[in-house]
């Protein structure tokens, strides 16, 4: 399988002089194309900050991030911009659409900073709509619609420009379960039928039993490694709750 | 008179300016997380920049139009205000406009709008992108003074600012000279600069030891939030309290300077008509290194008083009520000299 993304011994540290923090203590890992990779971990253990890195939205202070060949811890400027239009895709767990946008707006956006014609454009963003289930609520603004839908525009947007990675921080996060279950049911379809790559970053056990290889963070560092395999879902499940029990256990002994 | 009014024109400019640059600045972070958003989409500097630069374009476009519609009628009516202070004849007032104040107000405008997009290119430029999605997340930074030198900055402020105030009141009658006022000004905005700049930390520094007052309710939350807004407008607050001093002082000043126009203009003018007439012309004389001939006629005439002049033209002497007349006579035996024995030579 091609290797889409290949993490090398990356560090993070930030602050200021008064307050230094290491956020990611020497992290490597790789995703090929057509992965669901999930990544685990309590708050504060660094799984937003790897994602903000390996998106390009912050830097690393040490190690280097590729991208489907491609060094992204050396581009700037304009290529840093041509690389996060083309090749990456976003969605927050705070949605981030932009209220003066119709939903429909929100999700052309994307297609209309690639330049891409007009007549694309329309095609493309019912094609994504269908799939998605959110055709009915284009004409809405984001104000008027609830969260699960919101995420749903914002997955649109995120995949609409065909990206070879999605990014997904929290997605579930502001969601409540039925929303939440669309949305991952959504997630499975984007990646099983429209081959799409995803890092999904989660500190919820449920979210996480929908991705197949499953990346466990804590204070930094990577200490465990799941993969689905021919598993069902909820034996998954079970797996990761284990997982986490041995860290809410005595930890010490793990290490 | 045209020249200071020239000048002050430019000084309002360059106030405006730096405050709508510094609303502008205000108004772009405030859509900072907008500005992430359109990044993570993948959309370059130059071309939020270029965004931003439209905006401001059709703000700018849209409020000098109005601006000059709005400045044409009100400086009619500041015009006649004006007038009506110096008493002028309204009679002859008709609509002005000045092609040249329009063409200055343009160039202002575009020279402050300007700056304006300058400085916006440079802020979207500065930040990174990771601080633009967190904006309104991460805490205000609060930047507090050494409170030890607040105190002295607050003390030595006031001191130059009373000091300044008393020389142009208590001691109002040393300023005989306009350029014995500069100094007094000087003192009074530096005064001002450094009471601002030092307010927060003094009025902190001198509540925390009151601790029945720190403690009170909501005075921490007030007292802290008073000192938040004063230590971030220091600039603002200190050119907008200058700009008022200036406005006060000139208005007043030119309200008391036409008041003594007026009545030195009545105390010199205590007659409406002065007529002069030489009596008993010779045949040629000298005045003031012109030799003048005169004709029999003027000799003639030169021997009546004007009263009767005026009659034999047939003014109708209802006109005029009130006539003094005065008669001044000169002789070349008589000079200064006599008069005042040489303590004036």
């Amino acid at each position: 399988m091609e290797r889409i993304l290949e993490v090398k011994n990356i560090e993070k540290y930030y602050g200021n002089k008064s307050n230094l923090t290491k956020a990611i203590d020497n992290i490597s890992f790789t995703v090929d194309k057509g992965e669901f990779v999930g990544i685990m971990g309590a708050s504060g253990s660094g799984k937003t900050t790897l994602l903000n890195c390996i998106s390009t939205i912050d830097r690393v202070t040490a190690g280097h991030i590729i991208v489907n060949k491609e060094d992204i811890t050396r581009l700037r400027g304009n290529k840093l911009n041509k690389f996060r239009r083309e090749e990456l895709g976003f969605i927050f767990q705070d949605f981030n659409l932009l209220d003066t946008l119709t939903c429909y707006e929100n999700i052309a956006l994307a297609l209309t900073i690639q330049k891409v014609s007009a007549k694309e454009i329309d095609k493309r963003v019912e094609q994504i709509a269908e799939s998605l289930e959110i055709k009915e609520i284009l004409k809405k603004y984001p104000y008027q619609v609830s969260g699960g839908q919101k995420q749903r525009v914002a997955s649109a947007r995120a995949i609409i420009t065909n990206p070879k990675l999605v990014l997904a921080d929290e997605p579930t996060g502001a969601l409540d379960s039925k929303s939440a279950r669309q949305l991952l049911e959504n997630f499975e379809f984007l990646n099983k039928k429209l081959q799409a790559t995803i890092l999904m970053v989660t500190h919820d056990a449920f979210t996480a039993s929908y991705a197949n290889r499953i990346l466990f963070i804590k204070d930094g560092k990577i200490f465990n490694e799941l993969i689905k395999g021919n598993d069902t879902r909820k034996q998954f499940f079970e797996k990761i709750i284990e997982v986490q029990t041995l860290l809410g256990g005595d930890l010490n002994a793990c290490f | 008179m045209l020249g200071i009014l020239g000048f002050v024109s430019v000084f309002v400019a360059v106030v405006l300016g730096l405050l709508i640059v510094y609303a502008n600045n205000f108004l772009i972070n405030r859509r900072k997380k907008e500005f992430g958003i359109y990044m993570t989409l993948g959309m370059g500097r130059r071309q939020i920049s270029k965004i931003i630069l439209l905006e401001t374009i059709f703000v700018g476009i849209i409020s000098l139009a109005a601006g000059l519609i709005i400045g044409i009628f009100a400086s009619q009516f500041m015009s006649i205000l004006v007038a009506k202070l110096f008493e002028a004849d309204m009679s002859e007032f008709h609509f002005v406009f000045s092609k040249d104040a329009c063409i200055k107000t343009c160039i202002y405008f575009a020279v402050m709008y300007l700056a304006v997009m300058i400085f916006n290119t440079m802020t979207i430029s500065r930040y990174k992108l990771i601080n633009l999605l967190n904006a309104t997340k991460k805490n205000e930074k609060v930047k507090m003074k050494n409170p030890f030198l607040a105190v002295l900055v607050f003390i030595f402020g006031c001191s130059i600012l009373g000091f300044a105030y008393w020389e142009v009141t208590g001691n109002v009658n040393s300023m005989q000279t306009a350029e014995k006022l500069l100094p007094p000004i000087l003192m009074g905005i530096v005064g001002t600069v450094l009471i601002f700049w030092s307010l927060s930390g003094f009025i902190i520094t001198v509540i925390q030891k009151m601790k029945n007052i720190y403690f009170k309710d909501t005075s921490m939350f007030v007292l802290r939030q008073i000192n938040n807004k004063i230590n971030t407008m220091v600039a603002s607050m200190s050119v907008i309290c200058l700009m008022l001093f200036m406005t006060i002082s000139i208005l007043s000043s030119s309200l008391a300077l036409r008041n003594t126009m007026q009545r030195e203009l009545i105390e010199m003018t205590p007659v409406d008509l002065n007529l002069y007439k030489t009596a008993n012309l010779p045949e040629s004389y000298t005045r003031y290194g012109i030799k003048h001939t005169t004709t029999e006629a003027q000799r003639e005439d030169s021997k009546h008083p004007i009263y009767e002049t005026l009659i034999n033209n047939e003014l109708d002497m209802n006109v005029l009520k009130d006539i003094v007349e005065i008669e001044v006579y000169a002789t070349n035996d008589l000079t200064w000299e006599n008069f005042f024995r040489r303590q004036f030579l």
